[in-house]
């Protein structure tokens, strides 16, 4: 693998919460790389820093200690607003609770992060179009959210990760609020994205979706104890 | 750009029909603060800020007055002396109080206003003709009476006739020559009265509006005047200037000049112009509005600090799609600038409306009152302004708040979203300690003018106004034009008045206590008295009648009143006040003492205590009055009217009709105008007390509820969060007395603080009303105690509610919840 192809590397990586004088280390000496192309699965029983981690990866939380290194450059440094615009243009995030807005329509839904570029009109209505065709969703365009189930809903979601054409789409728990027919179907989207080409690193606890993946960490008490590298070196060697 | 501000504006229209609750109080709660503004500016704008109606010129007219105790006009020689040698200004006209002029003949005819000007005084203003031509400079026709009408009045009665000038009027049986109509809108100099006639004052000898001698005599300041600088000069060069003319004419005539200086005054400084009486009150006003501008826009952001938070998730999610802060403050503002514009909406109308209540306000006066308010761009633009004020002060604290939220708690399934966190609790609790603080300035303003309106009011003018009724009468224009012809009238008036079923006595004075205009002057000299220098000969004499003082109920302390016996035959009599004996007699008996008053030698036969004829505060002055029927030689001027009064056994109204019939039975030809109750007559002195007091009244009404409501809102949505705590407490066994106290402690502890910063605000804003409240200290303890005390009721009662809901939550389903 060569260093163009690593997308995401953290070295010795750490949080630590601080609240009422008490100091609660979520993370500890993480290390991890993601290559472009890569279907990572981040697993571990709750509380064990898995939904830290993938905040650290998303640009919405800052790490304590470490480096965290995006597509070769150190994101430490970075101000609130140069972070949002790598979310806005490098990242898709798909989130358990689907974090749709109720107000708008499923088309303004997936809109909403292009509405944060400087795009036009036409661009943007041809990229949502897409998404949500790709997620088998187009024709539910004017639609409001609470008009869908929930499979529908977590597919829009997918559909607004994946209109930004984002370098990774980060997956929290994408099926923990779907039963196990519209799990399987988001999974089945979301191997479908992989196999288009698309990078994702997805958090579960669940290990019947965590295997879906081509890789998969375990983390525990804050620290990586499997990085799944040789799992996976392996399933490609067998 | 404008495509997101499009789209902004759509979201936020959007998700304000979401929360039409919410919408509609913030909405209601911006729209009476912005009415309240754009009305109150729209009454600035008419009254200080707008040129006279009509007037072409834009720049500031000022007014020369004498500088001397007993009144600022001038007289018409030194008016010409003013006019001829002044350098820094650009023209100088006169003109005389109103003139009443009846139109027409037979039955009853119209009254119209007008005024006796100098040939200049249009030109001078700045009023251009709407037909015809104005005055020219030599206009002294002999033969024909010129006039020139008002534009309302040409449309009105001449149906706008396009060949008015060389019209003929027939006004006060003369025969008046339209040689032009005004400007549309003018309405002469004075702000607040509209005239329909001017006529050269060259003439009002011939139309017996004016005294024989008053062109001549140097003594006679009876014109007020109208100028304006000349450019380049400025107002303190130009003073200087009259100053000095004045100082030269009081050694060149020192019998009528000794002492008399002269000044320019702005219209805000010049007597004689309602800026002068309003300029103080609206200042309060305006200051008032912003109090409330400030309230309401708290109460606003402090609901949408709670929307915010409610709508934290949704926040998140932006942020973390990319949007920046900035990005996210302004959609956020753009939900306040909606709730703005949507105030402005429904504040705009009702602030058209509102615009006239000021009219409601203005005192009965016989006088053309006409306050016209107009709806114009400049207050429309302030409209603009205040909604902008009124977005960023609202919307600001709540964007920035909404922005600084954890991105990743936010987003969690089951995250606070919903909550508010330390920050905003605190910013809210902030938000109503400063509403409360700023209701109690807007109460304790409001109770100082109340207080100060009350005190003014009940001062003891010298005279009793209840139970009478008063009616001012101009007969000249009904053809009383000789001295002994209006007498007559009047005597037989009287007369047919008290053989009315219902009167208990009638009688007249030719100026009112307490009315427009105070007294005119006429010397008086004392034996024995020695006249420091300067003191000038002038003192403020009355024509009254038989019972005068009687009717009145002003006491007679020596001496007598007048009676029937005191008629053109008998000997001058005279009645002064205990502050003419003070000043000229050293308290001596002034029973039976002879001077010589208004130009005859009279016998003083009664003494009376100090009566108040120009404002309820006016500084003791002294004073004489002389019957109607001996208005002997000097003093034998113009008509300027006469009060005739009624004093009844009941209500002083219902004995219009008893006055109507008495005047017609003596004569269809002369009408009743403008009859009414004398405590509302005399209810003009106290007028700017009035309008400062209704007003600032309703203001703190206004304040008082938003406050209130805001206080209300916080409670209720401090219960709601702490709906699972309360369950928890009353699980563990909470009494609902103490659940009631927790919250009750909370909001009255707000209140307590809002209270002691605003005590601290009100002191420090009360130093800048002591100058206009009257009678009142603008540190009065018991308007401060009071306001407060009123306000924690409020605030108690605005807690109370929530509280007692706080104490319903049943602890299963508060527990559930979470």
């Amino acid at each position: 693998m060569s260093n163009n192809d690593v997308l995401i590397q953290l070295e010795d990586l750490g949080k630590v919460f601080y609240a009422d004088e008490v100091e609660t280390h979520a993370l500890e000496g993480v290390h991890l790389q993601i290559s472009r192309g890569e279907f990572l699965s981040i697993e571990g029983p709750s509380g064990c820093g898995k939904s830290t981690l993938l905040s650290i990866i998303g640009f919405l939380d800052t790490p304590t200690s470490g480096q965290y290194l995006f597509k070769g450059e150190p994101a430490g440094k970075l101000s609130f607003a140069q972070r949002a615009r790598i979310r806005n243009l490098e990242i898709g995030f798909i989130f358990q609770s689907f974090n749709l807005i109720g107000d708008l329509t499923v088309y303004e839904n997936v809109e909403l992060p292009l509405t944060y570029r400087s795009m036009d009109r036409g661009e943007r209505s041809r990229r949502v179009q897409e998404a949500l065709e790709r997620v088998g969703m187009s024709h539910r365009l004017k639609h409001y959210p609470s008009q869908l189930s929930g499979g529908q809903q977590q597919r829009v979601a997918v559909a607004r990760a994946l209109a930004g054409s984002p370098s990774v789409l980060l997956a929290d728990e994408p099926t923990g609020n779907l039963d196990s027919k519209n799990s399987e179907a988001v999974m089945e989207l979301l191997r479908d994205l992989h196999a288009g080409g698309a990078t994702l690193c997805m958090v579960t606890h669940d290990p019947r979706y965590a295997s879906w993946a081509s890789r998969q960490v375990h983390l525990f008490d804050g620290r990586v104890v499997d990085d799944g590298v040789e799992k996976s070196a392996g399933a490609v060697r067998g | 750009m404008l495509e997101q501000l499009w789209k902004d504006l759509r979201y936020a229209f959007k998700s304000l029909a979401h929360s039409p609750g919410f919408a509609l109080v913030a909405i209601l709660t911006l729209a009476v603060a912005i009415a309240a503004n754009t009305t109150v500016f729209s009454w600035v704008d008419a009254i200080m800020l707008k040129p006279v109606p009509g007037v072409t010129d834009g720049r500031q007219t000022l007014s020369l007055e004498n500088i001397r105790p007993t009144g600022d006009n001038i007289s018409y020689a030194d008016y010409l002396d003013f006019r001829a040698n002044l350098k820094l200004i650009d023209g100088i006209a006169v003109s005389q109080e109103p003139a009443a002029f009846d139109i027409g003949e037979g039955g009853t005819p119209r009254r119209i206003w007008g005024e006796l000007v100098s040939n200049n005084y249009l030109a001078v203003l700045g009023v251009r003709p709407a037909a015809g031509r104005l005055f020219s400079p030599e206009e002294r026709s002999e033969k024909h009476l010129v006039a020139v009408i008002s534009y309302r009045f040409w449309q009105d009665y001449f149906r706008g006739d396009p060949a008015i000038a060389g019209k003929t009027l027939r006004a006060s049986k003369h025969n008046l020559t339209i040689i032009g109509v005004a400007a549309p809108g003018f309405g002469g100099a004075w702000r607040g009265l509209a005239f329909d006639i001017w006529v050269p004052l060259t003439l009002g000898t011939q139309l017996n509006q004016t005294s024989a001698g008053i062109l001549d005599y140097r003594g006679a300041r009876g014109l007020m005047t109208v100028t304006r600088l000349k450019p380049g000069a400025t107002l303190e060069q130009a003073r200087a200037e009259v100053h000095g003319l004045a100082a030269l004419l009081a050694r060149r005539y020192p019998e009528t000049n000794e002492k008399i200086d002269a000044t320019l005054h702005t219209e805000e400084e010049a007597h004689n112009n309602v800026k002068f009486l309003l300029a103080g009150p609206l200042r309060i006003l305006l200051a008032m509005c912003g109090v409330v501008l400030l309230i309401a826009c708290a109460n606003v952001a402090n609901l949408l600090l709670a929307r915010a938070t409610a709508r934290q998730r949704e926040l998140s999610l932006r942020l973390a799609l990319g949007a920046n802060r900035g990005r996210l403050s302004r959609q956020l503002l753009t939900e306040a600038l909606l709730l703005a514009g949507f105030g402005a909406v429904v504040g705009v109308p009702l602030a058209w409306w509102a615009r006239h209540s000021l009219s409601l306000l203005m005192p009965a006066t016989e006088y053309p009152l006409a306050l016209n308010v107009p709806f114009n761009l400049s207050i429309l633009a302030f409209t603009v302004l205040t909604c902008m004020v009124a977005t960023v002060i609202s919307g600001v604290v709540p964007s920035l708040h909404a922005v600084r939220s954890d991105l990743v708690d936010s987003l969690k399934e089951g995250g606070r979203s919903g909550t508010s966190g330390a920050g905003t609790h605190r910013m809210r609790d902030l938000l109503v300690v400063g509403e409360v603080a700023l209701a109690l300035v807007a109460l304790v303003g409001a109770g100082l003018f109340a207080k100060s309106f009350r005190c003014a009011s009940s001062i003891n003018p010298g005279f009793e106004p209840k139970n009478v009724l008063v009616s001012k009468f101009y007969l000249s224009p009904s053809g009383y034009t000789e001295p002994e012809q209006r007498a007559q009238f009047l005597l037989r008036l009287r007369e047919r008045l008290e053989s009315s079923p219902g009167v208990v006595q009638a009688g007249y004075s030719e100026s009112i206590p307490l009315g427009f205009g105070g007294t005119p002057g006429c010397g008086v000299e004392v034996p024995g008295y020695v006249r420091p220098r300067g003191e000038g000969t002038g003192i403020d004499r009355d024509l009254v009648s038989p019972g005068f003082f009687q009717l009145l109920k002003i006491r007679v302390l020596r001496g007598r009143d007048f009676g029937p016996q005191d008629d053109a035959k008998s000997a001058p009599v005279a009645i002064v006040n205990e502050s003419f004996v003070q000043h000229f007699l050293g308290n001596r008996d002034p029973i039976g003492m002879r001077i010589n008053g208004c130009g005859a030698n009279v016998t003083i036969v009664g003494l009376v205590p100090d009566v108040k004829y120009y404002s309820f505060v006016q500084a003791p002055h002294w004073m004489i009055w002389v019957p109607f029927a001996q208005r002997y030689a000097p003093i034998r001027d113009y008509d300027r009217g006469v009060g005739v009064y009624l004093r009844t056994a009941g209500d002083p109204a219902q004995a219009l009709p008893i006055l109507r019939r008495a005047v017609a039975s003596l004569d269809p030809a002369v009408g009743v105008y403008n009859a009414m109750p004398f405590v509302d007559y005399i209810g003009a002195s106290v007028f700017p007390q009035r309008i400062a007091a209704s007003l600032l009244t309703v203001l703190g009404a206004i304040a008082l509820l938003l406050a209130a409501v805001g206080l209300y809102s916080v409670m209720a949505y401090s219960v709601t969060q702490r709906t699972h705590e309360i369950g928890i407490r009353m699980a563990l066994g909470g009494q609902r007395s103490r659940v009631m106290n927790l919250v009750l402690r909370k909001g009255l502890g707000l209140t307590a603080i809002g209270l002691a910063v605003g005590l601290i605000a009100s002191l420090s804003a009360s130093q800048l009303l002591g100058s206009v409240l009257l009678n009142v200290s603008a540190t009065d303890p018991w308007i401060f105690v009071g306001a407060a005390l009123f306000l924690a009721a409020i605030a108690m009662l605005a807690s109370v509610l929530p509280a007692r809901r706080a104490t319903q939550v049943d602890p299963l389903v508060a527990l559930r919840c979470e």
